[in-house]
């Protein structure tokens, strides 16, 4: 017990003064009333009846002594040296996964780890340190080794809840480091649900950790997958919802199509147990919903989203007079949109092959697969195929069983990358290789060859089609929270803007060759990415969705398993607690005491 | 100073005086009275109701002998009839100095309330005597009848002032006893004084008056309005004081004293036969006069 402003004390004095005051003969005011005759009996009454009566004066003076010695106490600050939990450098790992968005403790689990956090901030002892940081999937930093328990509290009050989950080995690895010489006195406070990923991957820790749990047991049913498959020409919908809550609950799974409600099943689950539902999905319908409209402990694994699948389509022109092999190996692209002509005209296609006919001259800078493009060119015969071997253009790519009986000697740039050579009594000869990254050129004529018959061409047509064909817009059609996306620009897309599930939009002018990451995956939901392409737009869409049991797992864990090395000792230290504020209450309600008193006449 | 200005003075319009004209006061019992007048006594006298028959006794009036009994029974039968003869009102003002208190003070009322009461007695034909009594010393006006009597009383009614210390009980008994017809007795006070009101009813009614009360009382009196440390002095007695802190404890307790002083005073003419009507003193003229009225004094 001490007092941090001791000075203070010295208002002591007034207390004799308030006696001195109350002593003074109290000084009434005269009044004529007809008659007094009445008034005797009150006042008799009063005597008679109140055993405090001879000492009303003494009851409010001890009243107004009290508050005035209440008061004094507060305005010199006393405080109390407690136990504290805090160590002389602490680490205070704020669990800021999507758990803490739910509601079983009031108002919600996040504000519950705030109070605690507030509550270890104020037990920080004089001199000492506090790092915080916030856990998800990738740690973050708030504030480090602060001593200012202000600045620590407005941390905590700006730090926000994510919908992902976290990351409990990167978490303790970054507390560590923070702590990396100052062991003798470190710890590290967990504050959270206890649900984290790399558990297994804890490296053990050179302080003591503290686990401080949050949150109940409380009911959860979670959309735990969401997909969309093509069973025997039909689009179908498969999604898994999952109980988390310890008791029985009946699941009301909606399915929505764009927007609008297309089939509603009901099925009970146990505790722990999944079951599986399915829609069978409209023709035109572009992106899926699945919502469990239920309220329960956490909203944010209520609904989840997948795209139709089958929307990402490459588009090919094959411009030939007729090449039924050829036709055949590009139709079996996964993906892939043929369409054939006899003539070339510049249009909305991924990729142009051009089968025994000159390619356009001038600035075309589109992606083109030639064969055998006609030109002034010597003609031999070939003996043997040389393959490089190495290039993945030509992986599982066989050989050996393929002749080719004449091929045109072209004249690739120096720059060319050349796949495969011929043999000729003259030497080699170039047969297939590419020119930058968007052309590729066969110097022979299929006809001349029996390669289309061989399981080679199809593996070939692929692998040259995948190097051709330009990137899906996104890299993954669904993640989660957190993640990145690596966004793939249309070669002449000129801006990119995304839109994200709030509504709001980010967009950025783009660059040739420039494939931006995307990190702002916070929602869950549908985002719309639609790229500028000339005078049009190119649009694609990935779905954020929360398919995390860590997440959606309400179940407390009482107690953390962390490793800690045998070195790691608890540290005890102590903290002033405030005791000032109480005093300050406790004066407040005796100066309502005696003004009750007073009123009352005791 | 003429009828008129002292109406005026005592607060009496033209209009309400004549609606006075046309109330009589009502008694509830029969009593007798000083003289021939209108109203039915208990003596045996010369009107036209039957009141009892007798046997006859040489002397008497053979007008009064009753010749159908006399041809029937053969028997002398002298028939007796009721007498008529007004009624003696005594009307007692305290002038005590707790009546000089309330806005607008309680005395002003009951001098005005006193003197519509002698005016009504005054045109029927009774018999009125005023007295104001709590005064330094019992003063009265001796009995007057018709209307010339109203400017005597009435000017003794405007001369009145509230200042007096005297012992109420005492007075009360020394003016009932001037007369011994008993008659209707109307005392217009506060009640406020030592001991309260009933000692001085129980002597009037005793002597076997029918007595009617009127309480007047200040609303501050009632529940007061006033609080803190107050040293309160007795206007009737400066020696008498209370030294008391006013909170709504308090003053609560005092509203439930004087509350059930009241409703002691009223069960108590409830139970004798004695009319009982409360005013505040700030009501109006009218509406406390034919207030009083209709509750117990006239038809």
């Amino acid at each position: 017990m001490g007092f941090l402003v001791p000075v203070a004390l010295a208002f002591s004095a007034i207390i004799p003064g308030i006696v001195a005051l109350y002593f003074l003969k109290l000084k009434r005011r005269e009044r004529e009333i007809s008659s007094t005759w009445l008034w005797r009996p009150v006042l008799l009454d009063r005597q008679a009846n109140s055993l405090w009566q001879r000492l009303r004066v003494s009851l409010l003076l001890l009243i107004q002594l009290i508050a005035a010695a209440a008061l004094i106490l507060a305005v010199s600050h006393p405080f109390a040296t407690v136990k504290a939990v805090t160590a002389g450098n602490t680490v205070l790992l704020l669990d800021a996964t999507g758990a803490m968005q739910a509601t079983d403790t009031e108002p919600n689990r996040f504000e519950s780890a705030r109070a605690e956090a507030r509550r270890i901030i104020s037990q920080m002892p004089a001199g000492g340190k506090m790092t915080l940081v916030l856990l998800t999937r990738s740690p973050e930093i708030l504030l480090a080794h602060a001593d200012s328990r202000e600045a620590l509290r407005q941390a905590v009050e700006n730090a926000q809840p994510t919908a992902g989950d976290g990351d409990l080995a990167q978490g303790l690895a970054l507390a560590n480091s923070l702590l990396r010489g100052r062991e003798q006195d470190g710890q590290i406070i967990i504050i959270g649900s206890g649900h984290y990923r790399g558990a297994g991957e804890i490296a053990p820790s050179a302080v003591p950790v503290t686990y401080i749990p949050i949150g109940a047991a409380a009911p959860n049913l979670a959309v735990s997958t969401l997909t969309t498959r093509l069973v025997e020409g039909q689009l179908m919908a498969y999604a898994q919802v999952s109980n988390y809550g310890p008791a029985t609950a009946p699941a009301t799974a909606e399915f929505w199509a764009d927007g609008t409600l297309v089939g509603v099943e009901r099925q009970s689950l146990e505790p722990g147990a999944s079951r599986a539902f399915s829609w069978a999905v409209p023709p035109d319908a572009r992106a899926v919903e699945v919502r469990l409209p239920a309220p329960d402990a956490l909203a944010l694994d209520n609904r989840a989203w997948a795209l139709a699948a089958g929307q990402q389509r490459s588009r090919i022109n094959l411009i030939s007079v007729g090449n039924p092999f050829l036709l055949r190996a590009l139709q079996l692209i996964p993906g892939a949109e043929v369409t054939t002509s006899a003539t070339f005209k510049e249009g909305d296609f991924d990729l142009y092959v051009f089968d025994r006919i000159k390619p356009p001259d001038g600035a075309y800078a589109g992606r083109m697969l030639l064969i055998n493009p006609p030109g002034p060119a010597e003609e031999r015969f070939v003996g043997k195929i040389i393959p490089q071997k190495s290039d993945p253009l030509l992986r599982f790519v066989d050989t050996a069983d393929v002749h080719i009986n004449v091929a045109n000697v072209h004249t690739p740039s120096p720059d060319a990358r050349v796949l495969w050579e011929g043999e000729t009594e003259k030497g080699s000869i170039p047969l297939l290789w590419t020119e930058g990254n968007d052309r590729a050129i066969f110097g022979f004529s299929l006809q001349q060859s029996d390669l289309p018959l061989r399981i080679a061409f199809p593996v070939l047509m692929q692998n040259l089609a995948g190097w051709l064909l330009p990137p899906a817009p996104v890299d993954a059609p669904q993640v989660a929270p957190g993640e990145s996306v690596a966004l793939r620009p249309w070669p002449t897309a000129t801006r990119l803007d995304v839109k994200l599930p709030d509504g709001s939009t980010q967009g950025w002018e783009i660059t040739p060759g420039m494939n931006p990451p995307y990190l702002e995956t916070k929602l869950p939901g549908l985002y719309k990415v639609t790229q500028q392409v000339g005078g049009g737009t190119r649009e694609a869409t990935f779905a954020v969705n929360l398919f995390s049991s860590l997440v959606s797992d309400l179940t407390p864990v009482p107690e953390l398993q962390v490793p800690v090395l045998p070195e790691a000792k608890a540290v005890q230290t102590e903290a002033p607690m405030d005791i000032w504020r109480w005093l300050g209450w406790a004066a407040l309600a005796l100066v309502g005491l005696e003004w009750w008193v007073y009123r009352r006449g005791y | 100073m003429s009828a008129g200005r002292l109406a005026q003075q005592l607060g009496y319009s033209p209009s309400f005086l004549n609606q006075l004209r046309a109330l009589v006061l009502q008694n509830k019992r029969m009593l007798p009275g000083p003289g021939a007048g209108r109203r039915r006594s208990p003596r045996a006298g010369s009107s036209v109701e039957l009141m009892d028959y007798r046997n006859y006794v040489p002397g008497d009036d053979l007008r009064r002998l009753d010749w159908n009994v006399l041809a029937r029974l053969d028997s002398l039968f002298v028939r007796v009839f009721r007498a008529e003869e007004n009624l003696l009102v005594r009307v007692y003002v305290d002038v005590s100095r707790s009546m000089a208190f309330g806005e607008p003070s309680k005395f002003a009322l009951a001098r005005s309330l006193a003197g519509a009461v002698a005016y009504m007695g005054l045109i029927g034909y009774d018999r009125v005597e005023t007295a104001a009594l709590g005064g330094p010393s019992l003063q009265i006006v001796p009995t007057a009848s018709g209307e010339p009597g109203t400017a005597r009383v009435w000017s003794f009614l405007a001369n009145l002032t509230p200042d007096g210390r005297g012992d109420l009980l005492r007075h009360t008994v020394e003016a009932a006893t001037r007369l011994k017809e008993p008659g209707l007795t109307i005392i217009i006070t506060d009640g406020l004084v030592e001991g309260g009101l009933t000692p001085t009813l129980r002597a009037l009614l005793a002597m076997r008056h029918e007595v009617a009360v009127v309480q007047i009382l200040d609303r501050e009196e009632l529940a007061p309005s006033f609080e803190g440390d107050w040293r309160l002095t007795d206007a009737e007695n400066t020696a008498r004081h209370v030294e008391i802190t006013l909170t709504p404890v308090t003053a609560g307790d005092y509203r439930q004293r004087i509350a059930a002083y009241t409703q002691e005073l009223r069960d108590f003419c409830r139970k004798q036969g004695a009319g009982y009507f409360q005013i505040a003193a700030h009501t109006p003229l009218p509406d406390a006069v034919f207030g009083m009225l209709r509750g117990t004094l006239a038809r």
